[in-house]
């Protein structure tokens, strides 16, 4: 059976739904997070005690500051600090 | 499946399944099946007046849309079921989610198989007169799938007698024997 | 500061694929480089089922996998859109980066070296595909708005009638042939911009 233009349209439609808002809401933060990112790297190169905190527990030392870690930033974050 | 195949040995594996003393797959299931059924007719109706009906590639496209989210809904009930038995031998800590999915899934059933029901309403006033008998058909598959959907959603342990979904169900179940009504008129 | 939605279209502002007065790429990278956070977030929202659907569907990651792929997509947008050559090619450009990002996980997944690997075969077909979708979707971007609307309503977000008639103010009873209408115009809309839509030899699935 061949496909008119209609039906051809309509399934093509389908394949881009929508992506989950969460993933889309998180990947519009990015450039928040990033500058969020480069303060605490600049607070950890002035502070000593900061600074330890996040080598030995990351998450931790960023919840305790009121950071929502995002796997990827706390990736690169953890790259940051140890150069 | 050609002329003669009807009792061909797919679909009497199929009917063998829910004749079994099991219960999965129980009505919820048969209920997305039958909607799917019906959404099929719809899609022969639409196709056989692709010439002279110019909104039939609209509706053929919308009945292939919503027989798919039939054929989704049926095994998304057989699972949500099973996974509600499983949570009530097992005294599991998700069991109110389990039930409560068991619930969500036949209120979508109903919800879907409305949906089938309007557009086989359009499609038995508008299509190729020889295909009208079977657009009326599917109308009448799809309230009745949209029924015992409801039903469902009515004995599911979840539901008391306040839940709003009671309530949309009633409306699905409405709007669908409204529909096959429009379509029987259609088809006289 | 977006303009205000009129009445009955979606609140979904994640979503910028109803924009009547469609922004460039090109504008929308330049704003970006400047530092817009708005200009980011429409990016983001136009591209963002494209992205999803390149993971999810050519390449077929699972949930969690599709969500890290998703983000680390729009963390290489983030940090290499200065080195987009044409701003004009945003699109294979991050169609590209994403097939990158993509074969990256595949590559280190449960192994502690990195492996060569073959692209799953369905890919390049599921690619072409999705960018003729996208064509779509911006024709879509052009309808007037309930038309915009009832089919990304129905086709996309998986809504039934009754619930696309609740959120728009319209008879549920009417759903069907307004989506039947507003087909035919969108394929009218694609028509115009490229041509008559094949209605010989692409083939019904079933």
């Amino acid at each position: 059976m061949t496909e008119s233009g209609e039906e051809r349209v309509a399934r093509l439609l389908r394949r881009l739904p929508p992506a989950p808002e969460a993933w889309v809401a998180a990947a519009a933060e990015l450039p928040r997070a990033r500058k969020q990112l480069d303060d605490i790297v600049a607070r950890a190169e002035a502070d000593v005690a900061f600074r330890a905190a996040l080598i030995a527990d990351l998450e931790t030392a960023l919840e305790a500051e009121g950071y929502e870690p995002q796997p990827l930033l706390v990736e690169e974050l953890r790259r940051r600090l140890a150069h | 499946m050609q002329t003669g195949d009807a009792t061909s040995p797919a679909l009497a594996e199929i009917l063998d399944g829910f004749a079994r003393d099991l219960p999965a797959p129980g009505g919820g299931t048969a209920a997305g099946i039958v909607a799917a059924l019906a959404a099929a007719l719809v899609t022969k109706a639409a196709h056989a007046s692709s010439e002279s009906w110019t909104e039939a590639a609209g509706v053929l496209a919308q009945a292939s849309l919503l027989r798919d989210r039939c054929v989704r809904l049926a095994d998304a009930d057989a699972r949500a079921f099973a996974a509600a038995l499983s949570a009530l031998d097992g005294k599991d800590e998700a069991l109110v989610d389990r039930l409560d999915q068991a619930a969500e899934v036949p209120l979508q059933i109903a919800d879907a198989a409305a949906d089938v029901a309007a557009l086989a309403a359009v499609a038995a006033e508008c299509c190729e007169g020889a295909f009208r008998a079977d657009a009326a058909t599917a109308a009448v598959f799809a309230e009745a799938a949209a029924r015992a959907a409801a039903r469902l959603v009515e004995v599911n342990l979840t539901v008391t007698g306040g839940d709003p979904r009671l309530h949309r169900a009633q409306r699905f179940v409405a709007d669908a024997a409204a529909s096959a009504a429009r379509a029987l008129d259609a088809g006289r | 500061m977006r303009p205000r939605r009129p009445r009955g279209l979606s609140t979904q502002a994640a979503d910028s694929c109803f924009d009547q007065d469609v922004t460039q790429d090109s504008e929308l990278v330049a704003r970006c480089l400047k530092d817009d956070p708005a200009a980011w977030e429409e990016l983001v929202a136009r591209y963002s089922r494209y992205v999803y659907a390149i993971v999810v569907q050519a390449y077929r990651f699972s949930d969690h996998d599709a969500e890290d792929a998703f983000q680390d997509v729009f963390l290489r947008v983030y940090d290499r859109l200065g080195s987009l050559r044409d701003p004009e090619a945003f699109r294979p450009w991050i169609a590209q980066l994403t097939r990158r990002v993509c074969l990256d996980r595949l590559s280190h997944a449960g192994r502690e070296e990195p492996a060569e690997v073959v692209e799953p075969p369905q890919v390049e077909a599921a690619l072409d595909e999705l960018d003729e979708a996208f064509d779509i979707h911006e024709a879509l971007a052009t309808l007037p708005g309930n038309c915009r609307e009832i089919l990304d309503r129905f086709f996309t977000r998986d809504e039934s009638y009754r619930t696309i008639g609740d959120a728009l103010e319209l008879p549920a009873g009417t759903i069907a042939s307004r989506i039947s209408r507003c087909l035919v115009k969108l394929r009218d809309e694609l028509e115009g911009r490229s041509g008559p839509i094949l209605e010989s030899g692409g083939q019904r699935e079933r």
